[in-house]
């Protein structure tokens, strides 16, 4: 080290170096240096991701401008699709979108931009329905709202579905508003009206209201469908304003009814007179007489659906005559009880045209089949033969959850030599009757077509074993003059079977060899901790 | 064999049961008979054309299913699309828009079917906006246009 004055006198003087203060002077340069070099590089650093910041900067919005020109080419931007084909996306979208009603998916398309909104309007037929519209208290029902919705749908048949909602001890919102008749009667012509309300007083109102404006408007020109629903009725209520909306408006082809519970003191009007409807749809537990006195007073109905709603409907007074519905063609059974008597109105039924039956159960816990009684076997096979006006054409039958023994399952079976289709969903039987069948297997259905077996319980060993068997044998013993028929096979078994492999190979096997067209649904089936259900998942399909 | 020229003048010799599932080709053999000219097809690319073969080469010998829409009237339809045809349908929104142009150019309405239901499902759930970030398309409305709009259906405004 140099002391600080002697340091002065070199950097203010030329002054000759002694030997130490040269050597000091060259390492304090080095050391200079030395730290020179090393701020030099880390500077270098620095500009450099300075730099490198500043390049990627200058990268980010490159991108964002290739984005911004590459946006320009999108085909909808562009418009390169015509108006037809953005129209069929937007009937696609409004009608199968399961979150949000109808309108409200058209109100969301219709605000993504101009072209979309004109190509919206430039087709009415999305304008014609009006569904999910709810009235509720403090909500009101626009009505010149509803009128200009309508107005875009030009004349394209009309579809509106109005529910009120109201609470108990509360005025309804549906009823007293004398602007729900005024669209009604005054309002575009309506094809398809749904009205459904708690109370089975707020609907005959309206029906009343409507009826005294009959004549005024178009609404009983127009009408074709209308479907009525309520959940409560007071004891003394009779509904014949509800049976009487037919004679105000007969154009009405298609009724649907969803009747409150029935009380005792419930008859059916003398004169009722439904002749003009072709398809009839009613749900409630009312007992079998009066449904079939209703059923009377319909000779037309093409189509039936008598919709049971997992209730066990009430003992029924004696029926003296059959009802005869000679142009009945299809007839589905929903939410039957597997263990009521609610089939023995087949037995009261005489439907010569009968092409289509359908029935399905609300599924039962683990009880045995064979320890079931069910009455539907002797049931249907009273419905099916039996007379001249019996359903001895019947083409198509479907069960849905049916819980019976293999007896009564062949009883069904051999009764109906004209079957050509047949559904067993959800079947709570044992493969026993398709093993038994292998002995005669073009006797039983001989004019089966297909044959369609999905998720078979898994409270009951079945065996797909005895029903590939049987397609086999079925197709090995035809003859010219006994031929099989048979074309298509549909199953949905188990990935959880352990010999789901040779399952394959006996599917292919049925496939190439036998010449039937096999589908096969592979589903996943997750036990879980409820004690009677079980999930589906993960369906894949051959 | 048919011969069908591209509009960026490539030539594909494709067999006629496969083709004939469009209905303009099959409506243009009928019309014309047997010739050795290619069709042109104007509106379709070459690599457009390799995959609307792809889906007729797949459907080849099938019925060819009658359409029972009724486009005056909308009913409830179906948004499943089978196994296939989803992950022929995997291709970038460029693609997918030619394959439904040139499906709809060639008249062949399972193929036109299948494309609009998958624009159907890639829109399902989605806000306004979201199908305009999807499709990058730009909002066009005035606020005063948007207001009004809103106005007119806010009686379907979502529940």
């Amino acid at each position: 080290m140099m002391d600080q004055d002697r340091l002065t006198h070199l950097f203010t003087g030329n002054v000759t170096l002694n030997p130490l203060e040269l050597d000091f002077v060259k390492h304090e340069i080095e050391a200079r240096s030395t730290t020179i070099h090393q701020l030099e590089v880390q500077l270098g650093v620095l500009k450099a991701e300075r730099e490198i910041h500043q390049l990627e900067l200058q990268l980010e919005i490159l991108k964002a401008e290739r984005e911004m020109y590459q946006a320009l080419l999108s085909p909808l931007r562009r418009n390169l699709l015509p108006p037809e084909i953005l129209g069929e996306i937007f009937s696609i979208s409004v009608s199968t979108s399961t979150k949000l009603s109808w309108d409200c998916q058209l109100n969301t398309l219709c605000r993504v931009c101009r072209v979309w909104r004109d190509a919206a309007l430039a087709m009415p037929a999305l304008w014609a329905h009006v569904k999910g519209l709810y009235i509720d208290a403090p909500k009101k029902l626009d009505v010149a709202r509803v009128r200009e919705w309508f107005k875009r749908s030009g004349s394209v048949k009309k579809t509106l579905h109005i529910d009120g909602l109201h609470r108990r001890n509360r005025s309804c919102h549906l009823s007293p508003q004398n602007e729900l008749t005024n669209l009604l009667v005054d309002g575009p012509p309506l094809d398809t009206l749904s009205l459904t309300c708690v109370y089975a007083e707020c609907i005959e109102t309206i029906i009343q209201q409507v009826a005294s404006r009959a004549g005024e408007g178009q609404l009983c020109d127009s009408l074709r469908s209308l479907h009525l629903g309520m959940i409560h009725a007071k004891s003394d209520m009779s509904l014949g304003v509800i049976w009487a909306i037919l004679d105000v408006i007969p154009t009405i082809r298609t009724l649907s009814l969803d009747l409150s519970h029935f009380h005792f003191d419930w008859d059916v009007p003398g004169n009722l007179s439904q002749s003009n409807l072709t398809t009839f749809s009613i749900a409630c537990d009312w007992p079998i007489s009066l449904l079939l006195e209703i059923l009377r007073a319909c000779p037309n109905i093409e189509t039936l659906i008598l919709d049971h709603k997992g209730l066990i409907r009430r003992i029924s007074n004696a029926v003296n005559t059959p009802v005869l519905l000679p142009k009945l063609e299809t007839l589905r059974m929903q939410g039957l009880v597997s263990y009521s008597t609610d089939t023995d109105i087949f037995c009261h039924l005489q439907l010569p045209s009968l092409y289509t039956l359908d029935i399905a159960f609300v599924p039962i816990g683990r009880e045995d089949p064979q320890d079931l009684d069910t009455p539907v076997g002797r049931n249907i096979v009273a419905l099916v033969s039996g007379g001249p006006n019996q359903a001895t054409n019947l083409q198509h039958l479907r069960f849905e959850s049916l819980a019976i023994s293999s007896q009564g399952l062949h009883s069904i079976l051999s009764s109906l030599p004209m079957l050509a289709h047949l559904t067993l969903d959800k079947l709570r039987s044992q493969s026993r009757f398709f093993r038994e069948a292998c002995a005669f297997p073009t006797q039983l259905l001989p004019r089966l077509r297909t044959l369609r077996i999905l998720n078979t319980s898994e409270f009951v060993t079945f065996e797909n074993d005895d029903v590939y068997d049987f397609l086999v044998n079925r197709k090995h013993t035809a003859t010219e003059e006994v031929p099989d028929s048979l074309e298509e096979v549909e199953l949905v078994i188990s990935r959880c079977r352990p010999d789901i492999d040779k399952q394959a190979q006996r599917l292919c096997y049925l496939s190439s060899e036998v010449g039937l067209r096999v589908s096969v649904t592979i589903v996943q089936v997750l036990f879980l901790i409820f004690q009677r259900g079980f999930f589906l998942s993960n369906c894949d399909y051959l | 064999m048919v011969l069908l020229l591209t509009s960026d003048n490539e030539m594909f010799s494709v067999a006629e049961d496969v083709i004939k599932r469009s209905a303009y080709i099959k409506n243009m053999l009928e019309d014309v008979g047997e010739s050795d000219l290619p069709i042109p097809l104007p509106n379709v690319e070459s690599n457009v054309l390799v995959k609307i073969l792809e889906y007729c080469e797949h459907y080849r010998g099938e019925p060819l299913p009658a359409s029972d829409v009724d486009p005056a009237e909308i009913g409830d339809r179906s948004l499943d699309i089978a196994d296939w045809d989803q992950k022929y349908m995997a291709v970038d929104q460029e693609m997918l828009f030619e394959i439904i142009l040139a499906a709809n150019y060639l008249d062949i309405k399972s193929l036109l079917d299948v494309g609009c239901k998958t624009v159907a499902k890639m829109m399902k759930g989605k806000s306004s906006e979201e199908i305009r970030t999807l499709f990058n398309i730009a909002n066009d409305f005035t606020p005063e246009e948007e207001a009004q709009i809103r106005k007119e259906n806010a009686w379907a405004e979502c529940r």
